[in-house]
């Protein structure tokens, strides 16, 4: 197993840096699947079916990385999955988070000291004619191949409305007021571009709606068209999760899908040049 | 003692406040003819900080001494006094350059206070009464002379280094001193090394205004207070030096403005054997951890701590009674000349292997608290006398006293009340 990689760009590098801070948020554990081409982030909801996964973005290497090797765990299984504390290793990347960082290059690479571990090296700019270096060990775990079926990529769901959300900060705002009043909130979309967000108490309900958005345009086989273009399609699902997945839209201007499954799931896509995330929010067993 | 600090000077008296206080839990203060020291030593006895302030640093000083110098020993005018009182008078660190105009402090002998009054703008006056206590000279003994190993260099280059260090659970970090460069690594002592992000952080000699290595060398320091003396010189841009000769001996950093100012940080650095591994004695900040550790490698016969040779003429409180507190005492020496503790360990088993004569083991350094109180337990009612030992005096004081034997006090043998069951 051996996995190695240099980013010399700090777009990239810092890029790369706010995806790890936003998984950061949202667990306490994340698996890291290296191919031959891409970086997976999987974060598996405890508790939901294995074909649901919590979190799962998707990075790909050459764009990262200017140079890459790797080899996986055999031939015909050319993957590596490493489990790892996601906290740990925003913390070493959180120097480059900052607009004025100016580092020469970070390396990345699979090793082995004491215990497994993911080695970062990096060039700090410095009053000498030589770059400081640091080098920061964060430890892993590698996961044996018997579990890696609980980690592959998830299908789409079957949704029933699908529609671009509006700008994440805004949502941000409305969602954190509704935070103090319920802790579920219930998404609903249309087809003619509404979007609903709403919560219960015992004192109000209050619902937020905003409208004229648009929607993507998806390839399906046996399209609902004949459904009545207004219905709403909702789904209730846990403000806690949904305001720790919004917070990770420092990731920069970006398209956010937001598929509605009724009363089952919310699924997030967040599309971006460099990242692909994908976000699965169980629907919340209502109180 | 009376003096008066002016606008400019105040931010710089509160930092130090600041910087002393991540330190140590107690503010000596000694104001002399020159000037007042400000000192203060971490509670596991680690780390030693002194700041001298000079006459210029005050528009108006009054040591209060009468023009004589005391002689040495004689008790010249020092106390102590409660840091967080003290911090808390100078929090907001911000607002005190902008809003404080004077600063005067008072030192009242008969009364036992000390009065801090500070003059703010649009005609406000703090004034704040602190109690203090009359104590003995801190004083840490250590020659910056004899260290062969000198650095100077600008706070903000260690600081930025430092950064790296992100853990917050990070006590100890590693100094590695070679010609060529310094790394900097984070030292844990956890068993599980998994379970921690390893930091290593590499310096060029290029990077420091003096670099000057005899021979390499690796010291081991707490990190909370080389960050506290490097958070008060980054921010006011001087640079450290720093003076060291190997592992074992404190290292000594040294700042100064002079003539308004300068201070003193020694730190103790850890040893490691080789075969200790995974147990070093550790001069850890919490002196509880201290002392299991050490009681660890004394076990193992192993025991190398360092020490900061400290004059201090009222030892302090802990009693003998307490193992683990007196283990932790051998941190200051009076009388020990800088002999390693390592020696102490190894005359105990002497001693106690030459006293066959004896039923009743010495009270044990190397042994466990149990075993020692079911050997006594199996002897019989012999008084064993005092043990004979030269080192050994010293720690264990109240064992070198003259061995209680009840039947000296008068009036022993009249029994007042007769036991209610035979035997047992």
């Amino acid at each position: 197993m051996k996995f190695s990689g240099t980013m010399i760009e700090l777009g990239c590098i810092r890029q790369f840096a706010l995806v790890i801070g936003s998984l950061a948020r949202l667990a306490k554990l994340c698996v890291l699947r290296i191919t031959r081409t891409h970086l997976y982030f999987i974060i598996n909801e405890p508790g939901t079916v294995h074909r649901a996964p919590g979190l799962w973005a998707e990075l790909d290497q050459g764009h990262y990385f200017s140079t890459v090797t790797m080899s996986g765990v055999s031939e015909e299984h050319n993957e590596i999955f490493l489990e790892f504390e996601p906290d740990k290793l925003s913390g070493t990347l959180s120097v480059f988070k900052s607009n004025n960082a100016a580092v020469r290059n970070l390396k990345i690479k699979l090793a082995k000291k004491l215990s497994p571990c993911l080695t970062l090296e990096m060039q700090m700019p410095s009053f000498s004619e030589h770059a400081r270096t640091v080098v920061h060990d964060v430890p892993v775990l590698p996961l044996p191949r018997r579990q890696w079926h609980l980690y592959q990529e998830p299908e789409m769901p079957h949704f029933t409305a699908s529609i671009y959300l509006p700008p994440l900060k805004k949502l941000r705002h409305v969602v954190e007021r509704m935070k103090n009043l319920s802790s579920s909130l219930t998404l609903a979309a249309n087809r003619k571009g509404t979007l609903v967000l709403s919560v219960t108490s015992d004192a109000a309900n209050v619902s937020t709606y905003f409208r004229n958005l648009t929607m993507p345009t998806w390839d399906l086989e046996g399209a609902a068209s004949q459904m009545d273009e207004e219905q709403l399609h909702s789904a209730t699902v846990e403000i806690k999760k949904l305001i720790s997945f919004l917070a990770g839209e420092q990731i920069g201007p970006c398209k956010v899908i937001c598929n509605i499954v009724d009363d089952r799931m919310v699924h997030l896509f967040l599309l971006h040049d460099d990242v692909i995330l994908q976000y699965f929010l169980p629907a919340a067993r209502s109180s | 003692m009376k003096c008066t600090i002016g606008t400019t000077n105040v931010k710089d008296f509160g930092r130090a406040i600041h910087a002393l206080a991540k330190v140590g839990e107690e503010l000596y203060i000694e104001p002399s003819q020159s000037g007042v020291s400000f000192r203060t030593i971490s509670s596991s006895r680690s780390a030693y900080f002194s700041y001298n302030f000079g006459n210029s640093f005050f528009t108006f000083y009054d040591s209060g001494l009468g023009g004589q110098t005391p002689a040495s020993g004689e008790d010249t005018f020092r106390c102590k006094v409660a840091m967080k009182a003290v911090l808390n008078i100078f929090k907001g660190i911000h607002n005190l350059e902008r809003t404080v105009q004077r600063c005067k402090l008072t030192l009242k002998w008969e009364e036992a206070k000390l009065i801090i009054q500070l003059t703010c703008h649009y005609g406000i006056v703090k004034t704040h009464n602190l109690s203090f206590i009359e104590c003995d000279a801190l004083q840490a003994v250590y020659d910056k002379e004899s260290c062969p190993n000198h650095m100077v260099s600008d706070s903000r280059v260690l600081l930025g280094a430092l950064s790296s260090f992100h853990q917050q659970t990070l006590e100890e970090i590693s100094f590695c001193f070679t010609p060529r460069n310094l790394i900097l690594k984070s030292h844990v002592e956890e068993p599980d090394p998994s379970k921690v992000v390893h930091t290593v952080v590499t310096l060029t000699r290029g990077e420091f205004e003096d670099y000057n290595i005899m021979s390499n060398c690796e010291l081991t320091v707490c990190l909370k207070e080389i960050r506290a003396l490097l958070a008060f010189t980054g921010s006011t841009g001087i640079s450290t030096k720093a003076y060291f000769s190997g592992p074992g001996s404190p290292i000594i950093f040294t700042y100064d403005s002079k003539p308004l100012y300068e201070g003193t940080l020694v730190l103790a650095t850890l040893v490691q054997k080789p075969e200790v591994g995974t147990h070093p004695a550790s001069k850890s900040c919490h002196e509880p951890r201290a002392s299991t550790s050490i009681r660890k490698a004394s076990m193992n016969n192993t025991l190398r701590a360092s020490e900061i040779s400290m004059m201090q003429n009222n030892l302090p409180n802990t009693t003998s009674g307490d193992i683990a507190a007196d283990v932790t005492v051998q941190n200051i020496t009076v009388a020990l000349d800088n002999s390693r503790v390592e020696d102490i360990p190894h005359q105990q088993k002497d001693v106690v292997r030459g006293d066959t004569s004896h039923s009743e083991p010495i009270v044990p350094l190397l042994r466990n608290n149990n075993k020692a109180a079911q050997e006594e337990e199996e002897d019989s009612d012999t008084v064993p006398s005092s043990p004979p030992a030269k080192k050994s005096r010293f720690f264990f004081r109240r064992c070198f006293e003259a061995t209680f034997n009840p039947d000296t006090l008068p009036g022993h043998n009249v029994i007042l009340a007769e036991d209610s069951d035979e035997g047992d």
